[in-house]
């Protein structure tokens, strides 16, 4: 017995120690071979936790579904009012949206993707998608909403993707403060007490006037990642450090509750 | 040796199975944000049951799935190297299976002070290894939420694997090792 134990102890170093040593690309195609087998569980947790998290909302008592009956018609009759404004509007834009010829200045083909799951690491701020390269998403792709930006896709798999959020330490955007000539670079913070997370915006000169509620975009480096324009968030607040400037902003997604994004999978 | 097989190859279905259902468990507000991590529960209790060999490929399994779900990755390079959790979780199998002969004779809080320590233990040296890899740019960084995600999940783990110990022990008691038996644990 003792015997077997020190042929499996020496296969097992063996093996861990060839884990350790494999390439960039072999661990690369592992992980991403790995995600897509677990992915169909992922999808499966999700529709589980959606399902479970439906059944308490799903109970109440008959004076709180009256009180909800009456309130949905008069919501019913207010939203029939609108629809027909909307409908109306809609027509004037799209008479006016044809006019300009807004969609062929459209700059960027989108892939939709639903949040499976967020990364249960503690010290990475991570969550993954539905969609892989079976959509033709990459890495390295920016993943925005219609409130602005969210990160970047990581590891991509056959069906699944992993994003690297802006709050996260590794996450870094050429950004610029508007209104103003003050650009920096943005990253997460490690710890953050927000569930939403917080961005440090660096290198920003020590005088710069910089007033809370200012809005941060970012700034498009030629050959980033990033193209520009895109709302990172606004500033709550800024110091001067020895050598630089620093603003921490508080992100335009609320990241913690994210359920829909895009990837911009390439420029139209 | 069918029975451990057994026990060995449920382990490894219930640590894949935990690794999803801890993906979807919300930080927790009241202790810094922390998360909930279930799987060096699951290693431990692996390690504290079944003969080295079937732990090894306990050990193995989960850490190489750890690795592969959270691998993050810097430009081209992985932040911490793939393969290290099989490493820890060896480590951590190792001291498991010098107290194996007293957690068989119903020393089951041994379970839970392992749990405990392995989850934290986990956590404060990936912490420590992130400083070290983004010492330009962050370096140590120590404070109250550092500690709470730290200890919180250990203290989770902690409180968790006694009612997972009961669980597996009464659903799986046919699939589970002869020595762990109540029979002969208890008996």
């Amino acid at each position: 017995m003792a015997k077997l134990n020190a042929i499996l102890l020496a296969v097992f170093i063996f093996l861990a120690v060839a884990v350790t040593l494999l390439s960039t690309g072999a661990v690369r195609s592992l992980q991403s071979g790995f995600l897509s087998v677990v992915s169909p569980f992922l999808s499966a947790g999700k529709v589980a936790q959606d399902q479970l998290g439906s059944v308490g909302k799903g109970l109440k008592t008959l004076e709180q579904l009256q009180a909800e009956n009456r309130q949905l018609v008069v919501e019913n009759r207010e939203l029939s009012a609108t629809v027909q404004m909307l409908h109306d509007l809609e027509t004037e834009n799209g008479r006016l949206r044809d006019s300009l010829g807004y969609i062929g200045r459209s700059k960027f083909r989108l892939v939709p993707a639903q949040v499976v799951s967020r990364d249960a690491s503690t010290w990475w701020q991570t969550l993954r998608i539905n969609r892989g390269f079976e959509d033709g998403i990459e890495a390295d792709r920016p993943v925005i909403t219609d409130q602005g930006l969210v990160g970047k896709t990581m590891v991509v798999s056959k069906n699944t993707c992993t994003i690297l959020l802006i709050t996260d330490e590794n996450c870094k955007v050429g950004a610029r403060v508007e209104g103003t000539r003050e650009q920096g670079i943005t990253q997460g913070r490690r710890i953050s007490s927000e569930s939403k997370g917080e961005i440090e915006l660096n290198f920003l000169t020590k005088q710069a006037e910089i007033q809370p509620g200012a809005v941060v975009v970012s700034a498009g480096v030629t050959g980033g990642v990033f193209p520009i324009g895109l709302k990172l968030g606004t500033v709550k607040s800024f110091r001067s450090r020895d050598l630089d400037g620093q603003a921490l902003v508080e992100p335009s997604v609320d990241l913690s509750t994210i359920r829909d994004v895009f990837v911009i999978v390439s420029e139209k | 040796m069918k029975r451990d097989a057994l026990s060995c190859l449920g382990l490894c279905g219930v640590m894949f199975l935990l690794l999803i259902v801890q993906e979807f468990i919300p930080p927790l507000a009241g202790m810094g944000l922390a998360r909930v991590l279930l799987v060096p529960m699951v290693v431990c209790y692996a390690a504290l049951s079944l003969p080295f060999a079937f732990m090894l490929i306990v050990v193995f399994f989960s850490g190489l799935s750890m690795d592969f779900l959270n691998l993050q990755w810097v430009g081209d390079k992985p932040e911490i190297v793939p393969g290290a959790t099989v490493f820890y979780f060896f480590a951590v199998g190792a001291i498991c299976q010098g107290l194996r002969v007293l957690f068989l004779r119903g020393y089951w809080w041994l379970f839970s002070l392992m749990s405990g320590l392995s989850t934290s233990l986990l956590l404060a040296l990936q912490f420590m290894f992130i400083s070290y890899r983004r010492f330009d740019t962050g370096g140590i960084e120590w404070n109250s939420l550092v500690f709470w995600r730290i200890f919180a999940p250990g203290l989770i783990a902690f409180l968790l694997a006694p009612f997972f110990h009961l669980l597996v022990h009464f659903v799986g008691r046919n699939l589970l090792p002869t020595e762990t038996r109540p029979s002969r644990v208890y008996g």
